[in-house]
Formats: C-alpha cells, structure tokens, sequence
C-alpha cells in the first residue's frame, strides 16, 4: 500500500517564524528535505494528483542515488541546512508598481524594468522561490505566444504542460536533476506557435535574497514548426557566508525548422552552489544555440546538451567561464549529441582563471551510428592570468561513423609578455593592457551577445577580475 | 607472466629497439602477457627508441620514460597486426632466446607514462595504430612535467578498420610553481569500417601560469579526391586507399 504523505503545518520551528515576520516571508518551509515539505510545496501551489506523485518519484530517485564522484567538490553543501521552498509574495503582478518596494528594489536596482521598456517582447521577475512578475507585450500575446512562469503554465495549459514536461530531462536523470523535479517552482514557460518568429528577445530574471536556500526553477520551452524565439536567463544573488544551491533544469524542445537561442548571464554570488541541468531537444533542420556565461557562484557545474535527433538539426554552444577568486570552481561544458544524418554542432568554449580560481571545461561529443555526413568542432581556450590558478580540459569524443568531420582543439596558456609590452609602448598602463588583451580574448562571445548584455558582462569581468 | 624491467639509456646514435632491449635481458624462453617497463634516459642523452613490442602480439605494457635533466628522447609506437613488417623472429634468433606474447586477445592496452623531472628535458612521441577485425586497442598517456623548461609533443595517429575500436586517453599535466612549460598532443584518426569506432579523451591539466599546452582532436575518413588521383595514375582504388593509409601513419 502506498504511503500517505504527512501533511505538516507550515512554520513549525520558532527560528522560520521569526524570520518570517521579520522579512514578511507569506511562506516558509521547514529547513532540509522530506517527502512532508514536497507534499507542502506541492498544496501550497494547489497541483493535480499527477504532479504530487511525479514529485515523490523524483524524490525518491533523488535519495536513491549517490554525490557524483568526479567534478568539484559538493562535501560543504549540506542539503539538511537549505530552505527548499521560500515564498516572499503571495502574488504575482504584470505591472512594476504593484509589487512591495523591498521585493522590487533588488530588481529595480538591475535597471530590469528600462530594458524590458526598450528591448524586450517579455520578462519575468522570479524572487527566492516564485515568479512575482511576469509580463508579455500584447503582440506576442495576439500572435499565440504563451509566455508564463512555470507554476501558471501547468494550471492553465495543463495538457501541453503534461506532453513536454520531463520529456527531456526525466525526473531520474541525474541527482540534482531529480531534486528539481521533487522540489521545483518557478521558472519560465514559453509556446512559440508554428511559424511565429518573436523577434525580441524574452527574459526572467532570478533572484535569491536570502541565505541558506534552495531555487529550483523549471524552465520549459517549446518551438513549434518554423518559428523562432530568444530566451535570456540572468541571475544575482545576495552574499553571505552561509552556502545556497541553486539547481535549475531547462528543457528546450525545437520542433521541424525551430530556432531557439538561449543566454545566461550567470552572476550568483560566490556562496550559491550553481548545479544546473540543461537540454535540448532538436528536430529537422532545426537550430539551437546556447550562448552560457558563467562569471558568479562558487561551484558551478553546467554543461548545457543537445540531443540531434532528427537529420539537419545544428546546435552552436557559446561559453564563457570566469573563475577569479580562490576556491571559485567553474566546471562548465557542453555535450551534443549526434543521432541522425547530416547534423552539425560547433562548441566554442573561453575560459579565464585569477586570483586562485579553477576553470575547467567537461565536453561530450557522441556521433552514433546512423549519423552520417555528421559535422562537429569543439574548440576551447583558457587563459591563466596567475600561477595560483588553474584550468583543465576534459573532453570526450565517442565517433562511431566513419562519414563525418569531427574536430576538437584545446588550448591553456597565459597573456604573453611581448603583447602586454607592446600595448604599453603605445602608452597603456599594465592593467590596461591586460584588460584590452582579455577582451581580445573574449570578443567571439562577446559578438554572440545583445550590445546591453555584452556591455553588462565586460563590466562584470572587469570587477571580477579586480576581486 | 607478469615482468618488470628497467632499463638504463645512455646516449646512442642508432635507433634502439624495444624488442630487443627485452630479449637481451631474457635468459630463457619466456611467454609474456604484462610488461611493466621503466626507462630512465641520464643526463644529457639523447636517444631514439621504437617501441615494437606489439607488432602483432598482444598484451598489456606499461612503459614509464624518465628524464632527467637535459635528456631527450624520440619515441615511436607502431601498432599493427601487419605480420610482414614484423623482424621479431630475427630478433629472437639472433639473440639465441625466445620471446613470445600471449596473442590473439581482443584486447590490448598500452599505457605510457613521460615523467619529466629535469629541466630542459623533452619527448617527442608518435604513436600510429592501425586496427583491424575487432580488435580494441587502448592507448593511455601522460606527459607529466615535474621540472620546469621541459617540452614534450604526442602524435597518436590511428587508422581503424573493420570492426576495430580504439581508445585513447591522453593526459598533459603541469604542476603549480613552472615555468616555460611547452605541451601538445594531437589525435588524428581515420575512420574506414563501417562498425570501426574511435574514443578520445585529451585531457589537460593546468596548474601553472606560464605554459604553452594544446590539444587537438580529430575523426574523418580518406579524402575521395586523394583516392580519384592516384586512381587516375594507373592504381587501383585498394592500392590508392593502402597507400594513403600508410602515408597517413607514417
């Protein structure tokens, strides 16, 4: 027979309540994991049965499975420690001004509202563990674009919620990925009509304000036939010194034709455990392109995947990774995967490490059998500013056809003396010099990028190289 | 029969042979299956050494190259099951002792292990496996530079038939507090069966700053273009393909 779940109460510990009155929380689950705090998460939202039970599932592949043992090291991550499931607002609101100052204020700081004013066709705020705003401009609205946070997405579209959910990352993919199915909220949902191209980008933003907390945002899209959309992902955290984890899943589904390009701007603050689980799904001819910058967290480990499965798809993967303060680890990557004929990936891959930071890179490229007149090349640079500091490369090729063109290129090395002092012959100083040359260096990313976000991250390397 | 070895290299000029280094060392008749073999070049020498110990034969080797200061070594792999190439029974002959190796295993594996302890020591090392029936060939390396001002270059370059399989696993790394280290290490592969299959997995490990270290990678079939010119030259497509398979390895 199986079990019923224990239904607790809420704020069950005098230390939640406290904290929840002080910050005006509308709600708080009791600290570390139990089938109790899924069954309390799952109420809270007021899901069907189907999601309830595929929460457990996941909860139990969760428990069933063992730490990874390779990759940086999750030892300080004490999962018993983290809220898993944080509500600020009871709310959510399309109009800025409707939310409480001291929720708005770390967005507003961000300058979020101007740019989804001048250069966004939607945007959506998610703050600790909901979405408090979200909004689509009414062109999209009209031409059949559904554009929502996760939560909304499975009461409203419960049917097309249910034909893609989970069907590429399953619940039992990995550890973390099967935390986020137990315990996910929030996150961005997006339906692109056959044939409709958003030609302005659409983005959430994260945010996690306080400490020792679990986001678990699920993020599904789905591309139909012919139709294109861009996605961008930022996220910021508060610092403390107590460890966060944030462990997301976005799953991407690109039908016959689709197109789908998805940024991150990755800046948590180096107490988040940033363990993320990102996959596409690529149908005929279609294209997706990640394009993934990884400056914040501690311990990041992303590896955003492709699965070519039908011929002509094409993936590109575009990664920056910055590892700039000691024990900061960037374990970042990219896997495609070749099913069917006449696939191309590219991966580019730049990684930086200062100050005692470790950026490594982790790559899968697997060509099966069938996939003839495949094409793949990987490339990945590392620039070690210090000798305190370091940078590995990982990758792995499985070809099993003999018809394809598959290339890989790796290089660690540091800025050469002769082009710091040429640069300051013509009248720099060292540390513009040096700066001139990383960017140099990061330029074939930084072209991926809209000019405000390219702009935004060389102002974030800059001050993460400066400590 | 498990064996150790270790062996001394001062300076040569000719070309030293694996093979026979080891049948020297032999007293009688030996059949081997793991070899564990460490070779330590001095001061100063300078050596070339072909590793010919699986010409046809299988079996496990481990092969540990340590350099010393200055030292420098040329190492050639050649991995093949062609049997014509092969001068093993005249090695034996010669040294009055018989050599043989367990053979006809699917398997075989080959791990070889460059330590650089000396400053301005190098290695240049070329490894070509050509792979037929269903053979699995393992090749693992590492170039582990421990002195600083040390150089070491790999070529692995494989040619994989029918349904042969080949995994290569190549290490390059480089400590904290070196300086002027310079690494590459490059998989070249061809592809010709149509159930033949290539893993490679280049690594680097990086822990100082002022190093040159690369990799590359690559997996491809014969150019049909190469093949339609010498055909146009009076070849056959057979001949045309085993020709431009040999110049690829060699």
């Amino acid at each position: 027979m199986k079990k019923k779940p224990n239904k607790k109460k809420i704020h069950n510990c005098s230390e939640c309540k406290k904290s929840c009155s002080r910050r005006g929380y509308a709600y708080k689950a009791s600290k570390g994991l139990s089938e109790s705090i899924v069954c309390q998460i799952s109420e809270e939202k007021g899901e069907q049965a189907w999601m309830l039970e595929y929460r457990l599932k996941a909860l139990r592949a969760f428990e069933a499975k063992k730490m990874q043992s390779w990759g940086p090291d999750l030892s300080e991550l004490n999962l018993d420690e983290l809220c898993f499931y944080l509500k600020a607002w009871g709310k959510q609101e399309s109009c800025w001004q409707d939310i409480p100052e001291n929720i708005r204020e770390p967005f507003e700081k961000e300058n979020i509202q101007n740019i989804e004013q001048e250069s966004l066709g939607g945007l959506g705020a998610q703050y600790e563990s909901e979405v408090v705003y979200h909004n689509l401009k009414k062109e999209w609205e009209d031409l059949g674009v559904i554009f929502c946070d996760t939560d909304t997405a499975l009461k409203k579209y419960p049917e097309l919620f249910k034909e893609y959910f989970g069907t590429v990352v399953p619940y039992d993919d990995n550890k973390f990925a099967s935390l986020n199915s137990a315990v996910w909220s929030g996150g961005s949902f997006i339906y692109v009509p056959k044939g409709v191209n958003i030609k302005v980008p659409l983005q959430t933003y994260y945010k996690m304000d306080s400490d020792k907390l679990g986001q678990f945002e699920r993020t599904l899209i789905i591309a139909d036939e012919n139709s294109s959309v861009s996605y961008i992902e930022g996220c910021t955290a508060q610092s403390y010194s107590d460890k966060s984890l944030h462990s997301a899943v976005v799953e991407i589904i690109a039908k016959k034709g689709a197109k789908v390009k998805y940024y991150t701007i990755q800046n948590w603050s180096k107490n988040v455990y940033n363990l993320v689980t990102k996959r596409a799904h690529a149908y005929q001819d279609s294209l997706i392109e990640w394009v993934d910058c990884n400056v914040g967290s501690g311990v990041t480990m992303k590896y955003p995947a492709v699965v070519l499965k039908e011929k002509g798809a094409k993936t590109t993967v575009w990664s920056l990774s910055v590892a700039s303060c000691e024990n900061q680890v960037q374990d970042t990557g990219a896997k495609a995967i070749h099913l069917a004929e006449n696939t191309t990936s590219k991966i580019v891959s730049k990684s930086i490490s200062s100050n005692g930071g470790r950026a490594s890179y982790r790559g899968f490229i697997k060509v099966a059998k069938n996939a003839k007149n495949s094409k793949s090349f990987v490339q990945c640079d590392g620039l070690m500013l210090d000798g305190k500091s370091r940078s590995d490369a990982y990758p792995y090729m499985d070809v099993a056809q003999r018809e394809v063109d598959i290339g890989h290129e790796a290089r660690v090395s540091k800025i050469v003396d002769e082009q710091i002092f040429y640069l300051m012959s013509r009248g720099l100083s060292h540390e513009d010099a040096q700066s001139l040359i990383i960017n140099g260096f990061i330029q074939p990313f930084l072209k991926e990028l809209p000019a405000e976000y390219a702009l935004e991250v060389d102002r974030l390397l800059s001050m993460g190289m400066k400590g | 029969m498990k064996k150790n070895f270790t062996f001394t290299l001062v300076a040569s000029s000719d070309k030293l042979s694996l093979k026979k280094l080891i049948a020297n060392r032999l007293s009688g008749a030996a059949v081997l299956e793991d070899l564990s073999i460490q070779i330590i070049l001095v001061e100063d020498v300078c050596v070339s050494l072909v590793d010919d110990l699986l010409d046809y034969d299988i079996c496990n080797s481990k092969i540990e190259v340590v350099l010393n200061k200055a030292s420098s070594i040329n190492y050639q792999v050649k991995i093949s099951e062609n049997k014509d190439n092969i001068n093993f029974e005249q090695t034996c002959k010669t040294s009055e002792r018989v050599l043989s190796f367990y053979d006809k295993q699917k398997t075989m594996s080959k791990e070889l292990n460059f330590k650089f302890i000396g400053q301005h020591s190098s290695a240049h090392v070329t490894c070509s496996v050509k792979g037929t029936n269903d053979r699995i060939i393992k090749i693992k390396t590492i170039q582990d530079h421990q002195a600083s001002f040390t150089t070491s270059d790999l070529i692995v370059k494989s040619a994989m038939c029918q349904k042969s399989r080949l995994i290569c696993d190549n290490l390059i790394r480089v400590p904290e507090s070196l300086e002027k280290i310079q690494a590459t290490q490059l998989n070249k592969n061809l592809l010709l069966g149509c159930d033949s299959r290539v893993i490679t997995v280049p690594k680097l490990e990086i822990e100082s700053d002022d190093v040159d270290c690369k990799h590359g990678a690559a997996v491809s079939q014969l150019d049909e273009e190469q093949i339609f010119f010498l055909q146009s030259r009076g070849l056959d497509y057979c001949q045309a393909k085993n020709m431009l398979i040999e110049a690829f390895l060699n």
